[in-house]
């Protein structure tokens, strides 16, 4: 499923580096071993700027069309309107 | 008011009255209609709604499932009845048909009833209950976890609805940069069900949308029937994309609270919840990110400073001594190293730096510098409910700066 794939590549980059994080924090390792980890690490984090990049806050509504399908539109919340409209639990 | 002028109608028409009828005239003169409509009337019904007031009054909604009617007992009128009846209860009751004429609606003025047994209504429900429990749909073991990582929410409500706002104004607040996509469909009326089934089925079929908050503002049970339909549990209890029930009441759960993966009482509560689950994510890659760029600096600088000690101990010098070509190699090597490392890490700090503060810039856990806490439990996980601590826990609460540890006193159930 498209949605799953997505979150676990999230939540793997960010153990990426949870991993060269606590690998950079151990003692004793080798320069090699540190530079290593250091490019893995840089790596992991722009994964995850990808990811919270795509959520940008963006607002869209589902229009249902006569025929029954849903298109979707950009919404533009006007919250003033919003706070004015139906309070009535409607 | 009354025609004088041998009409069959109570109020004149126009074409006999040039001064208009105020609101009140119009309300007095259909209390006076209705009073001629029968002394005491001998009436059935379900009570969907039961509300005592400050006032010592009560007020009831009755129903017999196709139609509703307002009514009350007033305090002096209490004495004469033995037992209350609660929500759900048919009553057989002797009243008068009176019109409220400040709200200008009419209502039975009750006078004395008798309990009939369970209602209808009641009774469908219980019945639709236990055959949506017997399919397996209320099954703990089949709900699914909030995910962790969010980054669009479906919304279905009532357009230019309260619960909207709510939702959209917690989301705003908390989680600027979450997504949202907002289905709108009536939450009550006849179409309500399919409408609300429509929308859960759209979002549901959206590959981009991560969890569904379904729901609406606090009403009386009534209002609440098209979260009880079949059909619409049905269709949340088969959604791969986990579901929070979000419909204000205070009472009893509808159906659906029953199926949705997961259920707060207000849709406010349910944007909460997203919010507390993406702050929590965000702190601890903020936290990675911060513990990341120390220790890179810190393990790239003392390696740098184990290499010159090296280079200038004895063994090494030895080596050195013995051969010039070597010197010039350890030296040419030495140098090399340094330059790319100096290449890369500034390079790499300077990444790092620029990600450091563009994260910063659109990190949703700004929230915490308006004065909010994290709270974690003893394992670190983000504490978003009381049902999920006890007395005497031990709980650190996390500020924008600092920590501190804290000891539950009292928990109050959500």
């Amino acid at each position: 499923m498209a949605e799953k794939r997505k979150r676990t590549t999230f939540e793997d980059a960010l153990q990426q580096l949870e991993a060269s994080v606590r690998f950079l924090e151990t003692e004793e390792v080798s320069l090699d071993d540190s530079l290593k980890h250091f490019e893995q690490g840089i790596r992991a984090v722009e994964k995850c700027r990808r990811h919270l990049n795509r959520a940008e806050g963006k607002i869209q509504k589902l229009l249902e069309t006569p025929a029954g399908d849903f298109i979707k539109e950009t919404m533009n919340v006007d919250i003033e309107d919003l706070i004015g409209g139906q309070k009535d639990f409607e | 008011m009354n025609s004088s002028h041998g009409s069959d109608l109570f109020f004149d028409p126009p074409a006999l009255r040039s001064i208009p009828y105020s609101v009140s005239e119009i309300n007095s003169g259909i209390a006076a209609v209705l009073k001629n409509a029968g002394e005491v009337l001998f009436v059935t019904g379900e009570v969907v709604s039961i509300k005592e007031a400050a006032s010592g009054h009560v007020f009831l909604r009755l129903s017999d499932t196709a139609s509703y009617i307002p009514a009350v007992i007033w305090r002096w009128a209490r004495q004469g009845i033995e037992h209350l009846p609660t929500e759900g209860d048919t009553i057989n009751l002797i009243a008068l048909l009176r019109v409220y004429e400040r709200g200008g609606y009419y209502q039975l003025d009750i006078r004395n009833l008798w309990n009939a047994g369970a209602g209808d209504m009641r009774r469908l429900l219980q019945k639709r209950k236990e055959k949506l429990e017997q399919d397996g749909l209320f099954d703990e073991k089949r709900k699914k976890a909030i995910p962790d990582y969010i980054e669009t929410v479906g919304v279905i409500t009532a357009e230019r609805s309260a619960a909207f706002h709510d939702i959209y104004s917690t989301l705003k607040a908390g989680a600027s940069l979450v997504n949202i996509i907002f289905a709108p469909a009536p939450v009550q009326g006849e179409r309500a069900p399919e409408k609300l089934k429509n929308a859960l089925e759209a979002l549901m079929g959206d590959s981009a949308v991560d969890i569904i908050i379904i729901g609406r503002g606090g009403g009386a049970r009534d209002d609440l029937m098209a979260f009880n339909d079949e059909d619409l549990v049905r269709c949340a209890a088969r959604s791969t994309v986990p579901i929070i029930s979000a419909v204000g009441h205070e009472i009893d759960n509808t159906l659906l609270d029953l199926a949705a993966d997961y259920r707060t009482a207000t849709p406010t509560a349910a944007a909460e919840l997203i919010v507390s689950k993406i702050s929590g994510l965000e702190l601890l890659y903020q936290e990675y990110i911060q513990r990341f760029a120390l220790m890179a600096r810190e393990r790239l600088r003392r390696k740098f400073q184990e290499f010159y000690t090296l280079s200038s101990s004895a063994a090494l010098a030895n080596y050195i001594k013995r051969s010039v070509r070597m010197k010039d190699r350890v030296a040419d090597q030495k140098s090399r190293l340094i330059r790319s490392f100096d290449r890369e890490l500034a390079r790499e700090v300077d990444t790092l730096k620029e990600l450091e503060h563009r994260l910063d810039r659109a990190n949703p856990l700004n929230i915490l510098k308006q004065g909010y806490a994290l709270v974690l439990d003893s394992r670190n996980n983000t504490v978003t409910t009381s049902d999920d601590i006890k007395e005497n826990d031990r709980l650190t609460l996390r500020f924008r700066a600092g920590s501190a540890t804290a000891r539950i006193e009292n928990v109050i159930r959500g």
